[in-house]
């Protein structure tokens, strides 16, 4: 259904507002942005890839601070557990937890890719990290568990694993606000089961923006 | 596609309108509120994460409570997620899970929901969540059927357990109503049926809080 009225307005000279003409109407086109102001879509966002991350008790597969100074707020979007386990391993249950946290250090430095090369790059005080081996926790967020059963060849294990690869356990919403790391604040998925068989890669997706 | 055309204006003084120029036009910016005046993804949210709640040997068991006294306040229940736990191995049956209205809840344990802001005030006394609780019941909202079975290594299991998790039962939309507590209005999940086989879930539960219209 198409608009049913219109109200004429007389043009003035100067700015020019874009529109687009329609069966002889003139449609106002606007951009949206968000309640800091950032247009929508058009804030940096940065992929972090974990790699093949073994399986150890209580190992910090993923974490991400953002570090007092940094003058950024960091936005979390999207996490996926993505099952790369391809060679045959006896599988077990294996549960993992989502915490606050306040530092990380040690383990491997993960260098998170630009959604757009011409974006800035992130800040030093932005880091991302697997395997950390010194982690400040705070909160608990959340839980889930799964296996670290080989991906395999039978449809029953490729259904379970590509349902979890394509779960966000982020719970991203226009509605709510995304899970935001002010300055001092970051996030960790820790293993809470002590199995040491299985590899999972892990993508965080987020966004970063002057504070 | 870019706008296919554009209306000439004359600036006036006094004033700015935020404006993002591309190729010459100017676009306007504006912010999206909702029905009730608040700016969209802005308002105040919190995650509750009931952990490690035990299915009972008993009908009718309260897993998570979620309730909200405040006269001035509503909360909006964005995403609800049945989240299967059980590690160990069980030997799993059917249960049945109700989700109700209530009116009241005490005792069981507190859960201190998470703030996704840091910023975002403290969450205000009388929005309480909890587990195990004893509540007043209102009317029945929806169902389902679930196995208690540990998650396990097994494909079929695991499946059932990642579609059930990533399944958010509160029909989150931006072409309907949120569900809204009013003052004295909440939401449980319910364990119908019992089980003499103990398994544990958890639940998230992502919820906003907004000042009641005006």
């Amino acid at each position: 259904m198409r608009p049913n009225d219109g109200v004429a307005v007389t043009p003035g000279t100067g700015v020019d507002l874009p529109t687009q003409l329609i069966d002889g109407k003139e449609y106002q086109v606007a951009m949206l942005a968000g309640p800091a102001g950032y247009l929508n879509n058009a804030k940096d966002t940065h992929m972090a890839w974990v790699n093949n991350s073994a399986f150890a008790a209580n190992k910090y597969h993923i974490s991400i601070l953002n570090a007092a100074g940094s003058g950024r707020v960091v936005r979390c979007h999207k996490l996926f557990a993505v099952n790369l386990q391809v060679a045959g391993v006896t599988g077990v249950a294996v549960r993992f937890d989502a915490f606050k946290i306040t530092a990380h250090s040690g383990g491997t430095a993960i260098t998170p890719e630009k959604f757009d090369t011409l974006n800035e790059d992130l800040p030093a005080g932005i880091t991302v990290r697997t395997g950390a081996t010194s982690v400040t926790l705070g909160n608990r967020l959340f839980g889930f568990a799964t296996t670290n059963e080989e991906v395999g060849a039978t449809m029953a294990l490729n259904l379970g694993f590509s349902i979890l690869q394509g779960l966000n356990v982020l719970y991203e919403s226009d509605r709510t606000q995304e899970l935001i790391l002010r300055e001092g604040q970051g996030f960790a998925m820790r293993q809470i089961t002590s199995s040491t068989v299985g590899s999972f890669g892990w993508l965080l997706v987020f966004t970063e923006e002057l504070a | 596609m870019r706008p296919n055309d554009s209306v000439a204006i004359t600036p006036g003084s006094g004033t700015t309108i935020a404006a993002h120029t591309v190729d010459g036009k100017t676009y306007p910016v504006i912010i999206p509120a909702g029905p009730n005046g608040h700016l969209v993804d802005s308002a105040p949210s919190y995650l509750a994460w009931a952990n490690d709640v035990t299915t009972d040997n008993a009908t009718n068991v309260s897993h998570f409570s979620i309730l909200n006294t405040e006269s001035t306040k509503i909360v909006q229940l964005h995403k609800l997620f049945v989240v299967p736990l059980q590690t160990a191995a069980v030997t799993g049956i059917m249960l049945r899970f109700d989700a109700h209205r209530i009116t009241a809840h005490s005792g069981g344990t507190a859960i201190t929901p998470e703030t996704l802001d840091s910023t975002n005030a403290a969450l205000p006394a009388g929005v309480t969540c909890r587990t195990k609780a004893t509540v007043t019941e209102g009317n029945r909202l929806f169902g389902w059927a679930v196995s208690n079975d540990e998650v396990g290594a097994t494909g079929n299991i695991i499946a059932g357990a990642h579609i059930l998790q990533g399944l958010n039962l509160m029909f989150d939309s931006p072409r309907i109503q949120d569900f809204t507590l009013r003052q004295n209005q909440g939401l449980h999940i319910k364990q119908v049926t019992a089980t003499a086989v103990a398994a544990i879930f958890g639940y998230i539960c992502l919820f906003t809080v907004k000042d009641i219209d005006p």
